[in-house]
């Protein structure tokens, strides 16, 4: 699998470009942003954008996606059926996306927002805001705050543990390191808040 | 990203390290492998995927070297010289470092997460977007280091110093910062308290 993580400051956010060995075909996962790097470490690697996944439908993961699609006619994946006007492929708790010859399995982990999904393939786990290295997403109220700890109980920390997390923002991390050292998975430990994490 | 072999043992679940069929518990002949491998770092300059997790090493010299994609989990290294080294997608979670020097290196998308650093020195180092979290730091200067949204969430730290470093996004919540000293370093732009949290 060729796999290339993309950083970009508008947002903070992480963008993830994968393709499977012997394929031209690229997933894009949560394009917050598309500037001139991404778009030459693409095309470098002779690769065209065929599919985006979107985690959860935030701006600082989905900003970059008017300007994709100018340039690659990708088919977008994600919970809601239009994403910034784009109509979308909607996909749920155990739908599988193929790009190329990648398989990537849907996870509905919603919590930070109600549209947030987490996408695997492989042993790598892309989980936008749901979980990243030592915390877990904002969330706008205690329900939510209950819900994303539910999401990542139920979907996440059940995989092995050797699992690779790449998260929406920050670095990666294994879902071992998160069973054990994930402070805010303790049901003790107040939320971080957000007043508008649950669009 | 790379595939991992299995162990060639039977039943045994771990991954093989690098040109061998065994993972580091069942390698049958450590000391010939070692020194074959520290040949083949030796005369190399760039590497990708070369999984080393379990194997314990002394006194290498990996300067200006380059390491992609690899896994390192549970490795030991001591006395070794990490001089202007480039990482990149390195597991060396659940590590031990000891007495090793990292000035003029620059670590990225890495995962040093419960790995025991004794004794180091990361001067002039980048450690951009890397999972330092629960990460036990002892006698550890950072000195001129850009630590750039990487994370010590729930790290413990004893005789260590952050000099003139800058700290923008990097995350310390939940950490034992008692051993810690922080000068001349941008302490305003990291966060400290997970109400903060803003992702």
């Amino acid at each position: 699998m060729k796999f290339f993580p993309h950083y970009v400051i508008s947002g903070f956010s992480n963008m993830y470009l994968l393709a499977g060995d012997d394929s031209h075909e690229a997933a894009l996962v949560d394009p917050g942003y598309f500037d001139g790097e991404l778009l030459k470490l693409v095309e470098s690697h002779g690769l065209t954008v065929s599919a985006v996944l979107i985690t959860h439908a935030h701006d600082s993961h989905t900003a970059g996606i008017k300007t994709l699609l100018r340039i690659y006619e990708a088919k977008i994946y994600a919970f809601r059926d239009k994403v910034l006007d784009f109509p979308t492929n909607p996909v749920r708790d155990g739908d599988v996306v193929r790009v190329g010859n990648l398989r990537f399995d849907v996870l509905e982990t919603p919590g930070h927002s109600r549209d947030s999904l987490s996408f695997h393939v492989g042993n790598l786990l892309f989980t936008g805001d749901t979980l990243t290295a030592g915390l877990t997403g904002t969330a706008a109220h205690d329900q939510a705050h209950h819900l994303i700890l539910s999401s990542i109980r139920k979907s996440i920390l059940t995989l092995p543990d050797d699992t690779v997390i790449f998260p929406g923002h920050g670095p990666p991390t294994r879902v071992c390191l998160e069973r054990a050292d994930n402070i805010m998975l303790n049901e003790l430990c107040p939320r971080a808040h957000s007043s508008s994490a649950f669009l | 990203m790379t595939v991992h072999t299995s162990c060639a043992a039977g039943g045994c679940g771990r991954i093989a390290v690098w040109n061998s069929t065994y993972c580091a518990a069942h390698i049958p002949d450590m000391a010939s492998y070692l020194a074959d491998l520290k040949t083949r770092l030796a005369g190399g300059t760039s590497f990708e995927a070369v999984h080393l997790a379990g194997i314990a090493l002394d006194g290498l010299d990996l300067s200006g070297k380059e390491f992609l994609c690899s896994d390192w989990n549970g490795a030991s290294f001591t006395g070794c010289v990490f001089t202007a080294t480039k990482f990149n997608l390195v597991f060396f979670d659940r590590g031990r470092l000891t007495r090793c020097q990292f000035d003029g290196a620059k670590v990225k998308w890495s995962v040093l997460a419960e790995t025991e650093i004794t004794d180091c020195g990361f001067t002039n180092t980048d450690v951009f977007r890397c999972n330092l979290n629960a990460a036990r730091l002892v006698n550890t200067p950072f000195r001129n280091a850009t630590l750039y949204s990487t994370r010590f969430i729930g790290a413990r730290m004893k005789d260590v110093e952050f000099v003139n470093c800058n700290l923008l996004r990097s995350h310390f919540e939940m950490a034992d910062l008692s051993g810690a000293r922080f000068s001349n370093s941008n302490t305003e732009e990291a966060f400290f308290d997970r109400e903060r949290i803003e992702e």
